[in-house]
């Protein structure tokens, strides 16, 4: 696996965290109106992610 | 001696006059090198002590250590215990099954006794500090980094805490060590000689099987190693997934099968509790207040490696297990959850600080005081930043007391017992420091508390049944039947999944002789039904506990 497939990796995973924590309010999960506390750190982590594997794309196929 | 301090040494021997700065700057860091090994075989003395003085003592130190007592013990039988909680007598465990297993010949050989689990706990502890020494040993061929590497486990305040009790969460962290320092020895060995190593491989899927069948928290460690082999080898890695998937729900139906459904409900239904985030919050905190040291270095090589190298097996352990450790914040959760992330981080600091030092070497070369200097130096001090923010010793030992004294900490602190049946009492004088906080684990037993275990003993013993006990150990002591598991009961209640009309009309017919409360862990309607039928007669205080002794209004 090369740096820019960990990348997209990274990408999907936070984007999958961040649709993952809105399926739960759908789910009726949450106890919170709108955005929820926890539900606003699991995005923060989401979008943490995600800049990292954007971070990423640039090395190229250096081995991961 | 290590090839630096011998370069150090000879380029010193080169000088015919050597000045005091320079002489001072080649022995700097030895100083500080073996004060931050002092210290942390201090830590270890610290360790063995509280655990040789747990070995000793005869009754629950921990809530729940009885109860992995009860799972041996009905494994040394033949039986399995996840058991119908709805009949007398209303037990079952929550935990898999490997630790009580290998516990088993003690309790044949010796009888049952709190000591063995503590023993196979805290053997267990030894043998991941010693994986962890191994794995920086294998890079980085430095004896003392090795040993601080695994000595700082060891002084670690949670692996000291939960090391030698009867629990089996230091168990699973010693199969995922081994797992994980094995797997990365396999790949580099198969990548440098260029072919496949599948004996090995299958043995580290033993291990990461073992772990898991200690206790249900290791699939963090077994997704690790396989993303780790995704990203090195993914075919091969799907290839091994699928075997592995399968012999793990195999075992895991015949478990199912054989205790008629009751492994599902017991250790899956019965571990969803609900998530307190200010628990997870503040545990963070404090893990991260006592090992900054080692996290900080830990969380800088694994960024340094996610962009500048490969990444390594163990800078994707330390963030998944770190990742894994908010489940801390699960009611009945604590800091042990924290020890796998606690293992990695003190092998990546081994190795980020051998990468480091031998940077420095070659910048060096032969100077007899440079780059190595410094960043031995550093290194040492370093760790004994480290060793003082772990800070935590018992101080009714005068050896200790004078060391706590010496070096400008706290001798004693001032604790109010733990109630919940009784009324609030006075903060008492505690031997016992840590810079955990109040912490009530840690703090040796006594003579006196072997004493008042003995009382509430003698007290069952008095009637003619088995205890209605929050702790298992008192009924083992007057050789009467293990009746209830309260935080088991507790959680298949808030899942809906007891029927508690069994117990309920025992204790409204009082067919308990005594009840034995300590923090009131039962189910709303069980305490409602003591409450009405049962009442406090004695106050014991153990461990820093008050317990209720109660007996039929």
């Amino acid at each position: 696996m090369t740096k820019r497939q960990l990348g997209y990796a990274f990408i999907a995973l936070g984007l999958l965290a961040a649709v993952g924590s809105f399926v739960n309010d759908m789910l009726g999960a949450g106890e919170f109106q709108g955005v929820g506390p926890t539900q606003r750190l699991a995005l923060l982590a989401a979008g943490a992610i995600i800049l990292v594997g954007v971070s990423l794309l640039p090395l190229g196929d250096r081995p991961a | 001696m290590s090839d630096e301090f011998v370069a150090l040494q000879e380029g010193g021997e080169e000088e015919t006059a050597v000045s005091l700065p320079t002489k001072l700057a080649i022995y700097a860091p030895r100083i500080l090198i073996g004060l931050a090994l002092a210290a942390f075989v201090g830590y270890f003395v610290v360790y063995a002590v509280y655990a040789y003085r747990l070995f000793q003592f005869p009754f629950d130190y921990d809530q729940g250590e009885g109860f992995e007592l009860m799972d041996t013990v009905l494994f040394s039988q033949g039986q399995w215990p996840y058991r119908d909680n709805n009949a007398y007598p209303f037990y079952s465990s929550n935990y898999p099954p490997l630790f009580h297993v290998v516990t088993v010949p003690l309790v044949w050989l010796f009888g049952p006794h709190y000591w063995t689990g503590r023993l196979v706990s805290f053997l267990g502890t030894l043998i991941t500090a010693a994986a962890i020494g191994y794995a920086v040993q294998r890079e980085g061929k430095r004896w003392w980094l090795s040993a601080l590497a695994g000595l700082a486990f060891l002084a670690s305040n949670y692996v000291y805490h939960v090391g030698p009790l009867f629990r089996q969460h230091m168990f699973m962290v010693m199969f995922e060590t081994l797992a994980v320092v094995l797997m990365t020895a396999v790949i580099a060995q198969e990548e440098a000689a260029g072919k496949k190593l599948n004996g090995r491989l299958l043995l580290v899927m033993l291990l990461l099987l073992a772990a898991g069948y200690t206790k249900q928290l290791a699939y963090a460690t077994v997704a690790a190693v396989f993303i780790f082999f995704f990203i090195r080898q993914p075919k091969r890695a799907v290839l091994w997934a699928i075997p592995f998937a399968a012999v793990t729900g195999l075992i895991f139906l015949w478990i199912n099968w054989s205790t008629n459904g009751m492994w599902l409900l017991n250790t899956v239904t019965a571990n969803l509790n609900p998530f307190i985030r200010e628990q997870a919050i503040g545990l963070f905190r404090q893990w991260f207040t006592l090992h900054t040291v080692l996290t900080v270095a830990a969380l800088v090589f694994a960024v340094y490696q996610l962009y500048f190298e490969r990444l390594s097996l163990y800078a994707i352990w330390f963030v998944v297990a770190l990742l894994n450790s908010v489940t801390a914040g699960k009611w009945g959760a604590g800091e042990s959850y924290f020890a796998t992330a606690v293992a990695a981080s003190c092998i990546l600091t081994g190795l980020a600080f051998h990468r480091v030092l031998q940077w420095a070497e070659k910048r060096d070369g032969r100077r007899p005081v440079g780059w190595q200097t410094a960043v031995l130096t550093a290194v040492g001090l370093l760790f004994l930043i480290q060793a003082n923010k772990m800070f935590h010793m018992p101080t009714d030992v005068p050896a200790f007391r004078a060391i706590a004294a010496a070096l400008g900490k706290p001798t004693e602190v001032w604790i109010a017992p733990q109630t919940s049946c009784s009324a609030p009492r006075d903060p008492e004088m505690i031997p016992y420091v840590d810079s955990a906080g109040v912490s009530l684990l840690g703090r040796p037993p006594t003579a006196a508390d072997t004493a008042a275990g003995i009382q509430i003993a003698e007290f069952v013993a008095a009637g003619h049944t088995a205890a209605f006990s929050e702790d298992a150990g008192f009924n083992f002591y007057a050789g009467r039947d293990i009746v209830t598991n309260p935080t088991q009961l507790l959680n298949l209640y808030n899942n809906n999944q007891v029927d508690l009309t069994d117990m309920l009309d025992m204790l409204n017919n009082q067919a308990f002789d005594s009840v034995i409360l300590r923090a009131q862990f039962y189910p709303p309607p069980v305490l409602d039904a003591i409450g009405q039928q049962y009442e406090t007669v004695e106050l014991v205080q153990m461990n820093g506990f008050v317990y209720c002794l109660m007996r039929p209004r």
